[in-house]
């Protein structure tokens, strides 16, 4: 139990909007331990990001809410379901400590997260001594060590982040991110802004630093390369929900969940040479308008007549590899839906 | 339908039901209109014009008396009944001169808004697009009208030129052009660097194509709300004007010389100042408010 | 004739206050009719300038552009109008390149009423249901704004209306890169359909090598300015020459945990664009850099079966 430095347990988050409700993550849950990567894959819409901010307790407020579920960091819940204006500011006071110690990020813009009249090396310092009790002077040495740690020359301590490239920036920004040692990183979409090659560069130093660190790495990309570069396990996501989960093994040599499929159809390879890409009709499903039954039933292949009935359990087709379809529930679920679905047995 | 059924669903449907969905258009317009209604303080500036407008139109109708009936031997009384403002030192009836002074200070407000912006506007626009010598030049003009303090000069041209409105309006025109002119400017350097701009000179869009169609539409967002702003300072404006007896004189009832005529009474019979200037606040604030939720209404980042 | 574009020595230099930012530098090449040419490159390479310039929209510094046998490098706003309709391009980002004031038919019909395609307005609005669907934009979409669809149905807004004109040639300028993955598959299989069907001819200007490979004939890989290496798709990844397009092609992260690639990591950061110095741009991050790199620019050189190379060791290197 305690290896589980991450664990989400069944949250859904809904944004309350005067337009209508946007229910943006669905029963989602998944663990990261020690040293662990977890690459949340999934398109534009699909609830990555959500869950991100719901992790660092910066959901957009007055309209995102936590509806129910449990995100344990080293076992304790730091989420607040109540709507109870003083649990929510005691839970706002706890996430502002937890941020930066505990719980490092990194987004795709640098910028958003280097302040740009303030020195690069200073605004390491700054995260170390809002955290620790140490001197001025031992928070310089610190934030030189780690911007030498990340690839940049302490001797530039002192330069501003305008003087610096896109690629130098994002290592300042995971210098800032992993100068207190925190339990987990939250790094969403951190290469998507950099030029392939820089992205290249990005991506050793995260792997390098993931051995030195033991961080629980949450990587959120839409790039199924990255996520074969560097996570260990990956989640797959559709309209708020995870609709297949396991290693990156079980993920990429053994996809199951038709929408995983299509993704990977769907990328131009540099290995094989097809005439036309294969490509699913339709959008991402509108989070304001999701289906009691299973969102992906209208762009997908594989639909049947008892897909409409009811919204598929997630099975365990192998241990540890999860999916989340109809044609894939086990005996047990079947009988617990009354036998309501012609399908049902395992394939493995 | 829904993946999970939750009370605040609930409410937010049935305020959705209750305005009931026409299916109109969702012009950019119409979506900050949305969000402008939302805002409370906004519509009450709104409202507030909105009404000063009526009473402008209806002022005939609303004021018991004429502006220049003098009762004399009613002077200086305070609110009663009667006089529901009080009368000034002439004997005339406060609430009916404050009435027919929205007649003043609003359209004159406007008009010399309207000029500024039409020329300064305008010139802005020029040196916007054309950019380069064309810019420096029209831009250094205006920088040498600008670094004469707006009331200064307005005060200048009027005590120049002489009173009445034509010459105040000259005056507030002409010492508010430059600034304009640097709005308009910024406003378009802004949306001139947008790739919509480029595509449509792929299309072929010709310059004027350009500005109007493309350039105008999406700037005007900026430009309207320094409008409204605009506007509340020309009436502080005047009414400092003629305050000091420029610009518009006695017997025009027009709120800042009403204030001016009043201040000697302002031990005795202080309701000679007050109501004028009441009515120059709450018209500066209604501009205001509406001012700042147009451009909350109106920031594209919102979207 | 079969060259619908030929590029001579062209340069684009923009002056900046600390100099000449070389932006495109003496680039060369011909496309065929019917042909898809691929511009590849990272931020900095230069060929978004490149595309604008052939284009027109920005003027060149020097050089040559010759567009179905016409020099059009100099010729004047007036004359170059009755050629615009030939060549459209279709823009990265489909959220800011269009007009957020215009609804989706006044968008694709602006080429149509900038040059009075049409006389009467249901002529008009015919050829735009007609355009929409040869896109595949729903009919119901068209009286709504940008702002409300997702980034799929917007570029297809762009493509509808650089196809408004029936152009020959069109640029399309990372048409894809802000697109999902899904979606992103669907819009690459419809600019294919439209190239058979409109007999169109493509410069696919990106920086994704897989797209690249898929959707083009020949590519061009561009580092600061400059083409590097030039050849057929299926050569350039078969037998990658050039130090940088090797580093590029092994950066890409693959999606599969089978088919590994030996990473050659770069060092350092892109050189500056402004007042380059009269040596190879790439040596300051090439592993196999040696004195001569620094001395003297390399220039474009055929290796055999048309590929060439702008390498001073490129034989060296790779063992040829």
């Amino acid at each position: 139990m305690s290896e589980n430095v991450l664990e989400i347990k069944n949250l859904v988050v809904h944004y309350e909007t005067p337009d209508g409700v946007a229910e943006a993550v669905n029963d989602v849950s998944f663990t990261i331990k020690e040293g662990e990567t977890l690459g949340l894959v999934g398109e534009t819409g699909a609830g990555k990001t959500t869950i991100a901010l719901t992790i660092m307790g910066l959901l957009p407020k007055p309209a995102g809410h936590v509806i129910q579920g449990e995100i344990l960091l080293d076992g304790e819940n730091i989420v607040e379901t109540s709507r109870n204006r003083l649990k929510q500011r005691r839970n706002d006071r706890m996430m502002r400590k937890l941020r930066g110690s505990k719980i490092g990020m990194i987004f795709q813009d640098p910028m958003s997260a280097l302040n740009p009249v303030m020195y690069v090396g200073d605004q390491i310092a700054e995260v170390i001594r809002l955290h620790n009790k140490v001197s001025k002077t031992e928070a310089a040495k610190r934030a030189m060590e780690m911007m030498e740690l990340v690839g940049i020359p302490g001797m530039r301590y002192k330069d501003y982040p305008h003087q610096f490239s896109g690629g130098m920036k994002q290592r300042i920004v995971i210098a800032m991110a992993l100068a207190c040692n925190p339990r987990v990183l939250i790094a969403d979409e951190p290469t998507t802004a950099l030029d392939v090659t820089i992205q290249a560069q990005v991506l050793e130093l995260m792997n390098g630093l993931k051995s030195k660190f033991k961080t629980a790495t949450l990587m959120i990309t839409h790039d199924l390369g990255i996520v074969a570069e560097i996570c260990d396990k990956c989640a797959v996501m559709y309209a708020g929900q995870l609709v297949e989960y396991g290693t990156v093994e079980h993920i990429f040599n053994n996809p199951q969940h038709p929408y995983t499929l299509a993704l990977f159809a769907a990328l131009p390879s540099l290995d094989k040479d097809v005439d036309r890409l294969k490509s699913i009709s339709g959008l991402m499903s509108d989070p304001m308008n999701l289906p009691e039954y299973c969102s992906f039933y209208e762009r997908c292949d594989a639909r049947c007549e008892g897909c409409m009935k009811l919204d598929p359990p997630i099975t365990e087709i192998e241990p540890g590899h999860f999916v989340k379809c109809i044609h894939f529930m086990d005996k047990k679920q079947v009988a617990a839906t009354g036998g309501g679905s012609e399908h049902g047995e395992v394939t493995v | 339908m829904a993946k999970m059924y939750t009370p605040a669903m609930a409410k937010i449907e049935k305020k959705r039901a209750r305005r009931k969905g026409k299916t109109k258009q969702s012009t950019p317009w119409r979506e900050a209109w949305k969000r402008l209604k939302r805002n409370r303080l906004a519509i009450a500036g709104m409202v507030i014009l909105i009404l000063l407008i009526l009473v402008a139109i209806f002022a005939d109708f609303i004021a018991p008396y004429g502006i220049d009936d003098q009762m004399l031997k009613e002077r200086n009384l305070p609110p009663s009944s009667k006089y529901i403002m009080g009368t000034d030192n002439y004997g005339r009836d406060i609430f009916s001169r404050v009435v027919y002074g929205t007649r003043i200070s609003l359209p004159i407000g406007f008009i010399c808004v309207i000029i500024a912006y039409a020329i300064g506007g305008t010139l802005g626009a020029i040196a916007a697009y054309y950019g380069g010598k064309v810019d420096n030049i029209i831009m250094r003009i205006m920088d040498i009208f600008q670094s004469i303090p707006p009331m200064l000069m307005a005060i200048a041209i009027a005590a120049s030129l002489g009173n009445g409105v034509v010459n105040l309006v000259l005056a507030i025109s002409i010492s508010t052009m430059p600034a304009r002119s640097r709005i308009v400017r910024a406003a378009i350097l802004t949306v001139k660097r947008n790739d919509y701009i480029e595509s449509a000179r792929a299309i072929g869009a010709s310059s004027t194509r350009l500005l109007v169609k493309y350039m105008l539409p999406n700037s005007i967002g900026p430009i309207l709300t320094s409008v409204t702003f605009s506007v509340a300072t020309a009436i502080l404006t005047i009414s400092s004007l003629s305050y000091i007896g420029l610009g518009i004189t006695a017997p025009t009832p027009e709120w800042g010389s009403m204030l001016s005529a009043g201040k000697e009474l302002m031990r005795q019979a202080p309701h000679v100042l007050i109501f004028p200037g009441l009515m120059i606040m709450i018209t500066v604030l209604a501009l205001n408010l509406f001012g700042d939720g147009l451009r909350d209404a109106l920031d594209p980042r919102l979207k | 004739m079969s060259e619908i574009l030929k590029v001579t020595h062209l340069k684009k230099y923009f002056p900046v206050p600390a100099g000449t930012l070389h932006a495109v530098d003496d680039v060369s090449f011909s496309m065929q009719y019917g042909e898809t040419l691929g511009v590849v490159g990272e931020s900095g390479c230069g060929k978004s300038t490149l595309g604008k310039t052939i284009l027109r929209l920005e003027a060149p510094t020097s050089g040559e552009i010759i567009f179905e046998g016409r020099d059009i490098t100099n010729i004047d706003d007036k004359e170059f109008k009755a050629l615009r309709p030939q060549m459209q391009m279709i823009f990265q980002d489909p959220l800011s390149s269009l007009n957020p004031r215009m609804s989706v038919s006044q968008q694709i019909a602006e080429p149509l009423r900038i040059y009075k395609v049409y006389k009467s307005k249901e002529e008009m609005e015919k050829r735009v249901l007609e355009l929409m669907d040869i896109v595949g934009l729903a009919r119901r979409y068209v009286d709504t704004y940008p702002h409300e669809l997702d980034g799929g149905r917007r570029q297809r807004i762009g493509i509808a209306r650089a196809l408004a004109l029936s152009p020959k040639l069109i640029v399309c300028d990372e048409p894809v890169s802000a697109l999902d993955v899904l979606i992103q598959a669907q819009i690459l299989n419809l600019l294919q359909d439209l190239q058979k069907e409109h007999k169109l001819s493509y410069m696919f200007i990106t920086h994704d090598l897989s797209v690249v490979k898929h959707i083009s004939n020949n590519i061009c890989v561009m580092y600061l300015g400059q083409i590097i290496e030039q050849c057929e798709t299926k050569e350039l990844f078969k037998n990658t020459l050039h130090p940088y397009a090797k580093a590029l092609l092994s950066a890409i992260p693959v999606p599969s945990l089978k088919h590994r690639r030996q990473k050659i990591l770069l060092k350092g950061e892109l050189a500056s664009p402004i007042n380059p110095k009269n040596a190879c741009r790439f040596a300051p991050r090439c592993l196999y850099a040696r004195e001569e790199c620094f001395a003297s620019a390399p220039e474009l050189v055929d290796v055999g079966n048309n590929h060439k190379v702008a390498c001073h060791f490129v034989k060296e290197i790779n063992g040829l």
